[in-house]
C-alpha cells in the first residue's frame, strides 16, 4: 500500500489533525505530522517530504505564504501540494496551490475535508491510471478545433481548464466550398457541471451529442437550432437516471457570412458578446433558455441578428464572464474558480 | 450550521453574499445534514445575496429536482443581478420569481 504523509503547520495543528484523520483515504497508508510553527514545519518538510501540506497563514514566527515560498524552493518540498488558510492579504511569490480566506473552525473543517478528499481521489486516480488520465487530457486537447483564418472569418479560441480536465468544450467548422452552404460557419460551446476525471465521460458525451445534432442541422435534418437543443435535451433526459442528472449549459451558432446573419440558440449560457466596428468595448447580449438536462419536454428559442457593423462575436462559458465582470469584493482568493473557454469570431468580409 | 437551518420539515438555505464554487460545497454539506434531520422541503433565502455563478445555479437546480416543485421555494430575491442569472436559465418561470423592485 502506498505510504503518504500529510503535514499540518499551525498553532492548532493537533486540533486540525483530529478533524482530518478520518477523512484521509483508506486506500493509502497515511501519516499526519504536525508542526506548531514555521521553523518546525520546515524541519519536518525536509525530514518527511509530505505530499500535502496544510499551513496556517498566521504562524507565530512567520507568514504562512512565506513558509510556502521557502518550502517550494527546497528539494524535499518542491513537489508538495500546499494549502494555506486564513489568508486576508496576498503576498507575491507565495507559490502555494490553494489559498483559503479566514474561516471559522466549522467552515475550515468542511473545506479541508473536501480538499483532502479531492486530492486523494486525484492522486489515487493518477497513480492507478496515470496513462489513461494523460490520454484523456491529450484527447481533450486534440478535440479542440484549429484556429481558422480565411477570406470571411478569423477564429481564435481560449481553453483554460480550472484543473487539468475541463468541463467546457467547443467545436466549429465551415461548410465545404463545394456545398450549397459555402460561407457558413457552424459551431457550439458547452459548459458542464464539474471538471476532472469523474466528469469526463459526461463531458465527452455532451460534446458528441451536440456535434452530431449540429451536423444533422447542417444536413437540413433539423429545421432550426432550437430543434438541435430540444433533441439534445431529450436524449440527455432519456438516457440519464434521474439521480445522476447534472445540468449543462450550451450555445449553438450558425454564421452566414454571405447573408451577414447570425443565428444562435442558447441553453443556459447567460450571454455572449458583440464588438462593433469602430467601437472598443464589447456589448453583452443577454440570453435566456433552459439548461440541458434539467427539465424534460421543454422548448428552446432560436434567435437571429444581423452582422451589419459587427466586428467580432465572442461565445464563452461564464467562467470567462466571471473574470470580466465579477468584482471579488470578498477576496475568495482564487485567480479563477471555474473552467474558462471562449470562441472569438472576427468577421472579415465587409458587412457595411 | 452556517448557511442552512432546519425549521420543522423545512431546510432554509441562507444564501451568502457571493454564492459560487467556493461555498456551494459547504451549503451542500449542510443541506445533507438537514435532510438527515428530517427536512423534506427547501426554502432558498436570497436576502443577502448579490452574486451567484453558474455552478451555484446548477446546484440549486439539482436541489429543486431532488425535493420536487411543491417542496421548493425562493424568498427575498432582492438583487437584480441574481434575478438575471436565474432568469437566463428560465428558472424565474419555474420558481415563480419576479424581478426585484427598482
Amino acid at each position: 500500500m502506498t505510504r503518504l504523509r500529510i503535514l499540518v503547520v499551525s498553532p492548532k495543528a493537533e486540533e486540525i489533525r483530529e478533524w482530518i484523520k478520518d477523512k484521509v483515504s483508506p486506500r493509502f497508508n497515511t501519516t499526519i505530522h504536525i508542526a506548531l510553527d514555521g521553523v518546525e514545519g520546515l524541519h519536518k518538510v525536509q525530514k518527511y517530504m509530505p505530499v500535502f501540506i496544510i499551513a496556517d497563514n498566521k504562524l507565530p514566527d512567520m507568514n504562512g505564504m512565506s513558509f510556502a515560498s521557502v518550502v517550494k524552493d527546497t528539494v524535499e518540498g518542491q513537489e508538495s501540494y500546499i494549502l494555506i488558510f486564513g489568508v486576508d492579504a496576498f503576498l507575491p511569490n507565495s507559490k502555494a496551490e490553494i489559498y483559503l480566506p479566514p474561516l471559522d473552525d466549522r467552515q475550515l473543517n468542511i473545506f479541508l475535508a473536501a480538499h483532502i478528499d479531492s486530492f486523494f481521489n486525484s492522486k489515487f486516480f493518477s497513480a492507478a491510471h496515470r496513462e489513461e488520465y494523460e490520454s484523456r487530457k491529450n484527447e481533450q486537447l486534440k478535440q479542440l478545433p484549429k484556429q481558422l483564418d480565411n477570406d470571411w472569418v478569423s477564429i481564435s479560441t481560449l481553453f483554460s481548464p480550472y484543473d487539468e480536465l475541463s468541463g467546457d468544450g467547443f467545436d466549429y467548422w465551415i461548410a465545404p466550398k463545394s456545398s450549397q452552404d459555402e460561407g457558413i460557419l457552424y459551431g457550439f460551446l458547452y459548459d458542464c457541471t464539474g471538471h476532472g476525471p469523474e466528469s469526463y465521460p459526461f463531458v465527452s458525451s455532451i460534446r458528441k451529442l451536440l456535434k452530431k445534432n449540429l451536423q444533422l442541422y447542417e444536413l437540413h435534418r433539423f429545421k432550426s437550432l432550437a430543434d438541435v437543443m430540444k433533441k439534445s435535451n431529450s436524449v440527455i433526459m432519456d438516457s440519464t437516471p434521474g439521480n445522476e442528472l447534472t445540468p449543462a449549459a450550451a450555445v449553438a451558432f450558425y454564421v452566414n457570412f454571405k447573408d451577414n446573419m447570425l443565428k444562435y440558440c442558447t441553453a443556459g449560457i447567460p450571454s455572449f458578446y458583440v464588438k462593433y466596428i469602430g467601437e472598443h468595448g464589447y456589448e453583452k447580449m443577454d440570453c435566456r433558455n433552459y439548461l440541458l438536462g434539467m427539465f424534460p419536454d421543454v422548448d428552446y428559442d432560436e434567435k437571429e441578428m444581423s452582422l451589419n457593423g459587427v466586428d467580432e462575436l465572442v461565445f464563452a462559458s461564464d467562467g470567462l464572464s466571471e473574470l470580466l465582470y465579477h468584482n471579488d469584493e470578498d477576496g475568495y482568493g482564487e485567480a479563477k474558480h471555474d473552467d474558462v473557454s471562449a470562441v472569438t469570431i472576427k468577421v472579415k468580409r465587409p458587412t457595411m | 450550521m452556517d448557511y442552512v437551518n432546519v425549521i420543522g420539515d423545512t431546510a432554509v438555505i441562507h444564501v451568502p453574499k457571493q454564492f459560487n464554487l467556493i461555498n456551494t460545497s459547504i451549503v451542500k454539506s449542510e443541506l445533507e445534514e438537514a435532510y438527515k434531520q428530517g427536512a423534506m422541503k427547501v426554502t432558498v433565502d436570497f436576502q443577502e445575496t448579490k452574486h451567484i455563478d453558474s455552478s451555484a445555479v446548477r446546484d440549486l437546480a439539482m436541489i429543486y429536482n431532488r425535493v420536487k416543485h411543491e417542496n421548493f421555494k425562493v424568498i427575498n430575491l432582492v438583487s437584480d443581478e441574481v434575478f438575471k442569472v436565474l432568469s437566463s436559465a428560465k428558472l424565474d418561470e419555474r420558481w415563480n420569481l419576479t424581478a426585484p423592485a427598482e
